[in-house]
């Protein structure tokens, strides 16, 4: 009757089950599955709520961005999700229930995984019904379609069953055993495991929730998922994993902090929340117990001195604000980077005297700025752009803050604008690209320094026999370079749109308050599909070239990428430092695809 | 190795190929078409034109196809072709035009265009690396295909107007007080009349002949003002000559004809033989009879006895190129098909970067395609196809045209044909997988 993919869902939903009699058959206390993990549990999983997760996951949501996935709908027609879309209406319609209610009911009291010390590693599942008594009869009629099947092909008997304790084990293969233990199935990776497992729970053993340190990371509201890792004792475990190379210049003076926590961490945790709405994750990585090192702590502002928060503006689609004290970086960074970044570095201090007339990029360049870095990206008018360029690129700018007692150093800045458009412009002359006019405006009082690429002059003489075949208009028409400095901060876009409204959204707000974040960025999803819409046709020739595909499914996966930055909504990545730990959290505001 | 005795007789050797019991139409002969007009085709198009015979399937080759190799109608494809190369393609520099090139080259309708397209960019050789700007390249490229099997007088005289040429060679002024030779001495050695027909005097009133050409903001000018009228005497003929005038000079004489089907011999018979003079003239002949249609030399050569004679099978080294994409579209990789900037960069390394010629005599060609730094780099690209699982399933293609359980007669038969000895192919055995990767890298399958 069923098929090989047939008997496969047989044998994976078998792994949802169980029909043999469990070790407390008078029907105990219905738990989390945690009780059932030991002490020595490395990495520990949990899905508190499965019936919300199978909600999110059957919501209108999810199905309106699955409808509007092109790949989505070819894979409802494909033959093999035909049957096993049979295989699972069949098994559900034998225990007189529907595939997600069944789903609900198996696993509704939570599902626990648990990696515990040993070598190898064991790995216990722990699935705890809303009815035990569903689970051992949906266990029991998979057992049995199971082995009808196999015998109806011919096949031996595929489950293997042994008594333990006085339950019965069972086996679909000799690297997986599973039993149903006080009402909950339990799935190892091994007889072995499976014992030890029946052994610490009847012979009351140690366990996971026995665990000061369990009891402490566990959160006091559970979310939808969450899971914390021993990262001290993986470390010792594995540690050319955790002791990989050292990480570059770039990643260090991003990620610097990270990259300490990283390999000093005692543990780990991490959680999941999906409402309808929303959905947010986070991760936090412990300090290590002597807490972190002056050299880290550089990384870290002060309490509720952190990053800007972002720039509001119509038309923003992205921003990445950034605490970061440079000067006070550039001052250890023969600590923090090898010898081969610092020579990179060394270049700077000529860079400085070149274009700011210091003699020291720390001292000229660095130390003038303040610690409030803003990178922000917009969309911009380009029916309004004369000649409107055929790829539509957004307007990006840097939002830095000046110190106020170096007055002198917005000026400089200024003049090295204008020495990079002559550089730009000599580089230019060599490639036949037109050159950039310099010229100024003032908005709202404030005065902009600003570059536009000079139009094409007619050429003199005559055109014998040209055909018309224009070419694209080049995505040089995306950038008017521009600079400004208004309420103590200089902004230097790459168009003068953005620099008047970055302008205007300043004026508004000067006195932002900065968040209690190292790092904030946040995304603006469907904005950010409006620019891929206004690109599709470009995005859907790209895609062809980079990933080989025809236009049809060039198509798809431009539509694809549309209908989830609509679903994802407004997005926010937030780095939080303390004293004690890192925290980072990702959150979305659902749209719709 | 056997030679041809067609070599040695003109009439017989360009007679019109007519299938006998001795020289029937057979998979091999297809084959040979298709590899040397085309980049070799999937199972299906070789066997619609078993069935078809020559007469329909070179028509078909030198018309193309209603569809391109994805379904698309001709028409839209090659509109979206231009798109692609006039987009993302130009965007790209260098690698952007490449790889909108080679996957134009895959799904083509018409192989044997692109084919010749190739071919004219070889001669009229110009390189990105010095022109700089992809878009000049990218018209350029638009016009040779436009003209790849049209009138070669038009090709000549669009090529001395042409910036991308213009910028390639210096003859981005040209002025009375200071002609630029480069573009006159360049016309004649290498693209009409070649080397010994001509003395540096002819160069130098030529170059006269084209002063007052200009490219500004990558667009052709001329100049009238610093046009030098003055008489000049250019291979024989005087007179107040400009640009055109010479091209038209050039293809009045006999060598242009004959420097031009020499050429188009190396291309589609053998560039291990050197034709007479006599076996050439014929094609010279109709060439230049029909005022330099590229489509009548070359429909000639392609339904010639000489053409489909065995002993000329095998006598070209395939270039990267053809290489490539001619391994891709009878492999049937193309759903999708392979990164085509990759496939770009791994022609590079077999030695051909296409836009991007060594030089104004473009590629060496022949044996200088394979040494040992090539030869593995072939073999790389060979096995990195092979091996991509989700591009390309041999079993599938076995058992979909009808071979299931017979890879190994399949591959043959789709790749090499008749190339292997007898003995060897009794001992090709494997997976479909192992079959295809012993033969894409076998010497047999460099050759063409």
């Amino acid at each position: 009757m069923t098929g090989t993919l047939g008997r496969r869902a047989i044998a994976a939903a078998l792994l949802w089950s169980s029909t043999i009699p469990t070790a407390k058959a008078d029907g105990g206390e219905i738990g989390q599955g945690s009780d059932l993990l030991g002490p020595e549990t490395l990495i520990y999983a949990e899905v508190s709520r499965p019936g919300d997760l199978l909600d999110r996951l059957t919501g209108d949501r999810v199905v309106e961005l699955l409808e509007a996935v092109p790949a989505y709908s070819e894979a409802l027609e494909d033959p093999q999700f035909g049957e096993l879309r049979q295989v699972v209406e069949f098994v559900a319609g034998q225990l007189e229930t529907t595939w997600d209610e069944g789903l609900r009911t198996l696993s509704g009291g939570g599902v626990v995984l648990g990696v515990e010390e040993a070598d190898p590693p064991r790995l216990v599942l722990v699935v705890t019904p809303e009815n035990p008594e569903f689970l051992a009869r949906a266990h029991a009629k998979l057992v049995e379609l199971a082995r009808q099947d196999a015998e109806e092909k011919g096949n031996p008997d595929p489950i293997e069953e042994g008594d333990y304790r006085g339950m019965t084990a069972y086996s679909l293969s000799g690297e997986e055993a599973h039993a149903i233990l006080d009402g909950r199935l339990v799935i190892t990776n091994g007889s072995d495991v499976l014992h030890a497992v029946v052994d610490r729970h009847l012979d009351d053993g140690d366990r996971l929730t026995d665990s000061a340190l369990f009891a402490d990371r566990r959160p006091d509201e559970a979310p939808m998922a969450w899971a914390y890792a021993r990262v001290d004792r993986l470390r010792e475990l594995d540690p050319d994993r955790f002791g990989a190379e050292e990480p570059d210049a770039g990643a260090m003076l991003l990620l610097g902090a990270w990259v300490e926590l990283i390999r000093t961490t005692p543990w780990a945790s991490a959680t999941l929340d999906w409402e309808e709405g929303r959905l947010a994750a986070s991760l936090t990585v412990a300090a290590p117990e002597g807490g972190r090192s002056e050299l880290m702590g550089r990384f870290l502002p002060a309490q509720g001195e952190g990053a800007p928060p972002p720039i509001e503006f119509d038309g923003r689609l992205a921003t990445i604000n950034l605490w970061r004290d440079q000067e006070a970086l550039w001052k250890v960074r023969e600590e923090l980077l090898p010898p081969e970044a610092l020579q990179g570095f060394a270049q700077l201090d000529s860079f400085a005297g070149t274009f700011f007339g210091g003699r020291d990029f720390g001292d000229s360049v660095l130390a003038p700025l303040g610690s409030h870095w803003q990178l922000v990206a917009a969309m911009q008018d380009f029916e309004a752009m004369d000649p409107e360029p055929a790829l539509k690129l957004p307007s990006f700018a840097l939002v830095v803050e000046l110190d106020s007692d170096r007055p002198e150093f917005a000026q400089r800045l200024r003049v090295a604008f204008q020495s990079f458009l002559g550089l730009a412009n000599l580089g230019g002359a060599e490639t036949g690209a037109p050159p950039l006019m310099l010229g100024s405006e003032s908005h709202e009082g404030v005065p902009i320094s600003l570059a536009t690429f000079m139009d094409t002059p007619e050429a003199p003489g005559e055109a014998p026999g040209e055909d018309d075949d224009p070419d694209e208009v080049h995505y040089r028409h995306n950038f008017s370079p521009s600079v400004a400095e208004v309420e103590g901060r200089f902004i230097v876009s790459s168009s003068v749109g953005l620099t008047r409204s970055l302008i205007d959204a300043l004026r508004a707000d000067p006195e932002a308050r900065p968040t209690d974040a190292t790092l904030l960025m946040t995304a603006d999803g469907p904005a950010l599909a409006g620019l891929v819409e206004l690109n599709r046709e470009r995005l859907i020739l790209q895609n062809m070239l980079d990933r080989g595909n025809d236009r049809a499914d060039a198509e798809r996966d431009v539509a694809t990428l549309a209908a989830l930055l609509r679903y994802l909504g407004r997005g926010e990545l937030r780095l939080e430092d303390v004293e004690d730990a890192s925290t980072l959290t990702l959150e979305f505001e659902l749209g719709h695809p | 190795m056997s030679r041809s005795s067609l070599l040695h007789d003109p009439d017989r050797a360009w007679s019109r190929y007519e299938p006998t019991g001795s020289e029937p139409w057979d998979l091999a002969r297809v084959a040979h078409l298709h590899r040397r007009a085309g980049f070799l085709s999937p199972w299906e198009a070789l066997q619609r034109d078993l069935d078809a015979g020559p007469g329909e399937s070179i028509s078909r080759l030198l018309d193309g196809e209603p569809r391109a190799l994805d379904g698309t109608p001709a028409a839209e494809f090659e509109r979206l072709m231009d798109a692609l190369a006039r987009g993302p393609g130009a965007a790209g520099g260098a690698a952007g035009l490449q790889s909108a090139w080679l996957y134009r080259m895959i799904y083509s309708p018409h192989p044997l265009r692109e084919r010749m397209t190739l071919f004219w960019h070889d001669h009229f050789a110009t390189s990105i690396e010095k022109v700089g700007d992809a878009q000049l390249m990218r018209r350029q490229n638009d016009l040779l295909r436009r003209l790849a099997l049209g009138s070669f007088e038009g090709l000549l005289r669009s090529i001395a107007r042409d910036p991308a040429m213009l910028v390639w060679l210096d003859a981005t002024a040209s002025k009375k007080a200071h002609p630029n030779e480069n573009y006159a001495r360049e016309v004649m050695e290498l693209f009409s009349i070649g080397r010994g027909h001509y003395t540096e005097r002819d160069i130098q009133e030529a170059a006269r002949a084209f002063t007052g050409t200009f490219v500004v903001g990558g667009r052709y000018r001329h100049d009238p003002g610093e046009f030098d009228d003055g008489e000049k005497t250019i291979l024989g003929r005087t007179g107040p000559f400009d640009g055109e005038a010479v091209a038209g000079i050039l293809l009045d004489r006999p060598e242009c004809a004959r420097f031009l089907a020499r050429k188009l011999f190396h291309l589609f018979i053998s560039e291990v033989d050197d034709p007479s003079d006599e076996l050439i003239e014929p094609v010279a002949a109709s060439y230049r009879d029909s005022g330099y249609d590229s489509r009548i030399p070359v429909e000639m050569i392609l339904r010639s006895r000489l053409f489909f004679d065995p002993p000329m099978r095998r006598r070209r080294v395939k270039s990267p190129v053809e290489f490539a994409v001619g391994t891709i579209r009878p492999l049937e990789v193309t759903s999708p098909t392979v990164p085509t900037d990759d496939l770009a960069q791994a022609c590079g390394r077999m030695g051909q970067s296409l836009f991007a010629p060594p030089s104004v005599a473009g590629w060496d060609g022949g044996p200088a395609w394979i040494n040992t730094t090539t030869t593995l780099a072939r073999s790389n690209a060979a096995l990195s196809l092979v091996g991509d699982s989700r591009r390309f399933d041999p079993d599938a293609l076995v058992d979909r045209h009808g071979h299931a359980g017979a890879p190994a007669t399949f591959f043959v038969d789709l790749l090499v044909q008749d190339a292997l000895d007898r003995d060897v192919r009794t001992r090709l055995r494997g997976s479909a997988r192992e079959v295809a990767s012993l033969l894409l890298t076998a010497p047999e399958y460099q050759l063409a």
